[in-house]
């Protein structure tokens, strides 16, 4: 290929230009991964969201949850149905406590200024499609996942989610307001402890304490 | 002798015996590798969560940037398109694959995981380009489509476009091996880059509505071009081209039958796209052949029309102008092509294209007889063997006509004897028959009997000679014979080839070349003994000192006697 007197070849005196230009390329694109989930994280708009916290089972160890996210399904906006495993984008919005209100999903981006989710179709059927997310992992320690297993019918299961254009970073999963890794065996054990060093202190003071101001879960909503 | 040999078998079982201790070793040394790697990984995965997130960055970053060394070295030794370019390109792959999944996990936002794997294919094409490796392009090419399998990306027209082109970025590779004439990588790329080809109209057939016969032609041109084209050396690319008239006729043999065209006025959706496409590498495949190879013109050319035959009957159909001449002017072009590959095997001898033409008319017949319903295949068929038999015989009667006049006016000719070349082919003649009829010769023999008795004893010996040399010699123009040649044929020898001599040839090679040294050492210190060079080799030379010889004229003692 030659383009005005310049041989774009492998075999050329460029090549090393080349190369060159391929190590940055490469190690832009590692950054650009890194960049992008900092940025979602920081510059994110924050939802709550109802959610199932599922454990993964695997040979080698891993280190994160499965999220399923019950509220799956909405109202097809578009005329035309949609096919199965398209990448669809389901319109968003957050009330006065922050959980997310879900309007319906359509094979179009959203005008400017809505938010919205990037998902892939699971079913179709009477106007109304099924949704999957592609944020369903939740990074935890291997040794406080056992938390998963007490979580009952009746408690109320939260992910904290950050979401920009589409994509989503989960930064916390809480159980009917306490974060999933403090309701693990290892935690009360933790908080056995603590509770048995502050003795003269009454218990409800120590499980304030071991929450930490910063992990403030949202108050119980009534989901559906 | 007996000794050299015995030290050479020593040496010969020595070095296999290490080739096979190393062997062993190297066996080991892997799977010991592998077994650390696995438990290092294991490893790793239990204690991963408790690996910062910035050191597992620094792994990643780590890892590529080696692999990165590694190419850039292989780049500075020259070793592209060799089997260590190809191992250190794999690697590299493989490293990118390494360090793209470890970020994705660690900086997880859900994004698709073949949107991932298309972005590692990216970054891994140049490199196949740097080191000339036939193996990334391999791992980029199924791993293209192995994304637009899984994300049905050719549902459509943009997705469509957008795999193609990604396969299309591989195509320049085939320029790059061709210029460097390696041929095993340019068949293993043709044979890889069509099989591709194929696979993705798998997909798009998948996804899409309607997927005609057009583009099968068009596929069985593009595959019978590239089997053209890799035959620099060796027939590579044999079976491609048989594939492709097979699918060429395949394509042509549908769009005779009428069923095939409802199909394509019936389709809603017609994927342009695909189509634009499948022309595109049509045209860059004859591109190819043009510059490859151009000696054998007629039966690729024949068979490249095909596709661009049908696709003019299908713009034809799709406008609604005509409905009936693509299926004729199929069943014509299909007939030609027979009668064109049964005269290639009788003309040329060629006897796989006898059969293929022969099996083409079976073809034909079959689809006149399997068709349900009145197709104009048979009509046009029919048409066409009932003219070409009326044809054969208005020949076969007129030649024979032509014959019969000729010989009546060439026997005419001879009786009249007008010219000197007529008079000489007759005697010619006459001599070949006096060899082959016994009878002449016994009236002949006969005669001179007669002769003989009624001539005197004296002219009796001259007539008794024989016809032949009674006769005098007719042949005035006798052709020269050629110059024998003296051209011997050179033998050429690989490095393998030529037997290297004797160790005892190599020493005494080796003395001589030491007495010869001694001897000129000698020379040179007895001449330095001798004369000491004391004046500069620059300085002008002394001008050589002659003789005065002084010449007397032949007449300067002339007149001395005249006092």
């Amino acid at each position: 290929m030659k383009v005005m007197n310049f041989r774009i070849s492998p075999d050329s005196k460029y090549r090393w230009v080349l190369f060159i230009f391929l190590v940055i390329v490469q190690f832009s694109v590692c950054g650009y991964i890194a960049w992008r989930w900092h940025n979602i994280q920081v510059d994110g708009i924050p939802y709550q969201w109802k959610c199932i916290p599922r454990l993964e089972q695997s040979a080698f160890g891993t280190d994160y949850i499965r999220v399923v996210f019950p509220e799956d399904t909405t109202q097809w906006l578009d005329d035309t149905a949609p096919r199965l495993h398209e990448t669809i984008y389901v319109y968003i919005s957050r009330d006065d406590k922050g959980v997310i209100q879900i309007q319906g999903a359509s094979a179009h981006k959203p005008p400017v200024g809505e938010d919205y989710m990037n998902a892939s179709v699971v079913g179709y059927g009477d106007n109304i499609v099924q949704f999957m997310v592609g944020f369903g992992r939740y990074r935890i320690d291997p040794a406080k996942a056992d938390g998963i297993y007490d979580i009952g019918v009746s408690d109320s299961v939260i992910a904290s989610i950050r979401m920009k254009k589409g994509e989503g970073v989960i930064e916390g999963i809480f159980v009917n307001g306490m974060p999933l890794e403090f309701c693990s065996s290892e935690a009360e054990k933790t908080a056995e402890t603590l509770a048995g060093k502050n003795a003269d202190k009454p218990a409800a003071s120590v499980k304030t304490h071991i929450l930490g101001s910063a992990m403030v879960p949202p108050k119980q909503q009534k989901v559906e | 002798m007996t000794a050299d040999n015995k030290k050479h078998k020593f040496e010969i079982a020595n070095t296999r015996s290490r080739t096979r201790f190393f062997s062993l070793y190297i066996i080991l040394a892997v799977i010991g590798i592998s077994v650390a790697g696995i438990a290092v990984i294991w490893g790793a995965a239990f204690t991963w969560y408790h690996i910062p997130i910035w050191a597992k960055m620094t792994i990643a970053l780590a890892i590529l940037f080696i692999s990165q060394v590694g190419v850039g070295t292989a780049m500075f030794q020259e070793r592209q398109g060799t089997w260590i370019g190809e191992g250190v390109a794999v690697v590299h792959c493989a490293v990118v694959f390494i360090s793209v999944t470890l970020l994705e996990t660690t900086f997880y936002i859900g994004s698709s995981v073949y949107f991932y794997m298309l972005v590692c294919a990216l970054l891994i094409l140049p490199v196949a380009y740097l080191l000339r490796s036939a193996a990334s392009i391999i791992g980029y090419v199924c791993v293209v489509l192995y994304w637009a399998a899984m994300t049905g990306v050719s549902y459509s027209s943009g997705g469509s476009l957008t795999m193609w082109i990604l396969l299309a970025l591989a195509g320049p590779f085939y320029t790059l091996i061709r210029e460097h004439h390696d041929e095993v990588r340019l068949t293993i790329f043709s044979w890889v880059g069509t099989i591709a080809v194929f696979i993705a109209f798998g997909i798009a057939v998948r996804e899409a509505q309607y997927i005609s016969f057009l583009l099968f032609s068009a596929l069985a041109g593009v595959v019978l071009l590239t089997g053209y084209a890799m035959d620099t050396r060796k027939a590579w690319g044999f079976p491609f081209r048989w594939l492709g008239r097979l699918a060429s006729v395949g394509a042509l043999l549908i769009s005779c039958m009428p069923a095939a065209w409802d199909s394509v006025i019936s389709a809603a959706g017609f994927q342009w796209a695909n189509i634009a496409v499948t022309f595109l590498l049509l045209f860059l495949g004859m591109g190819i052949y043009m510059k490859a190879l151009k000696r054998k013109c007629w039966s690729p050319t024949l068979y490249a029309l095909i596709p661009l035959v049908i696709g003019a009957e299908t713009v034809l159909v799709r406008n609604g102008i005509n409905f009936s001449l693509p299926v004729i002017v199929s069943s014509i072009y299909i007939f030609f092509l027979g009668i064109f590959e049964v005269f290639q095997g009788v003309r040329f001898g060629k006897t796989h294209h006898l059969r293929w033409g022969l099996a083409i008319f079976i073809f034909m017949g079959a689809a006149v007889l399997v068709g349900s319903h009145v197709s104009p295949l048979a009509m046009v068929v029919s048409l066409i063997v009932i003219c070409a038999v009326v044809w054969q015989f208005q020949h076969f009667f007129y030649k024979k006509k032509v014959l019969f006049f000729q010989q009546t006016h060439q026997n005419r000719r001879t009786k009249k004897d007008h010219t000197v070349t007529s008079v000489r082919q007759g005697i010619n003649k006459k001599r070949k028959n006096h060899h082959a009829d016994p009878t002449y010769k016994n009236d002949a023999a006969g005669i001179t009997e007669k002769k003989q008795k009624a001539l005197p004893d004296w002219m009796a010996g001259a007539v008794s000679r024989e016809p032949e040399a009674a006769l005098p010699h007719t042949e005035t123009v006798s052709p020269k014979e050629p110059a024998a040649s003296t051209f011997v044929a050179p033998v050429f020898h690989g490095p393998d080839q030529i037997p290297l001599p004797d160790k005892k040839i190599f020493a005494e090679i080796k003395k001589e070349a030491k007495g010869n040294k001694m001897e000129q050492t000698k020379k040179r210190s007895e001449a330095a003994t001798i004369k000491p060079v004391t004046s500069s080799p620059w300085k002008t030379p002394a001008p050589i000192k002659r003789k005065k010889q002084f010449t007397q004229s032949p007449w300067a003692k002339e007149g001395e006697s005249k006092k």
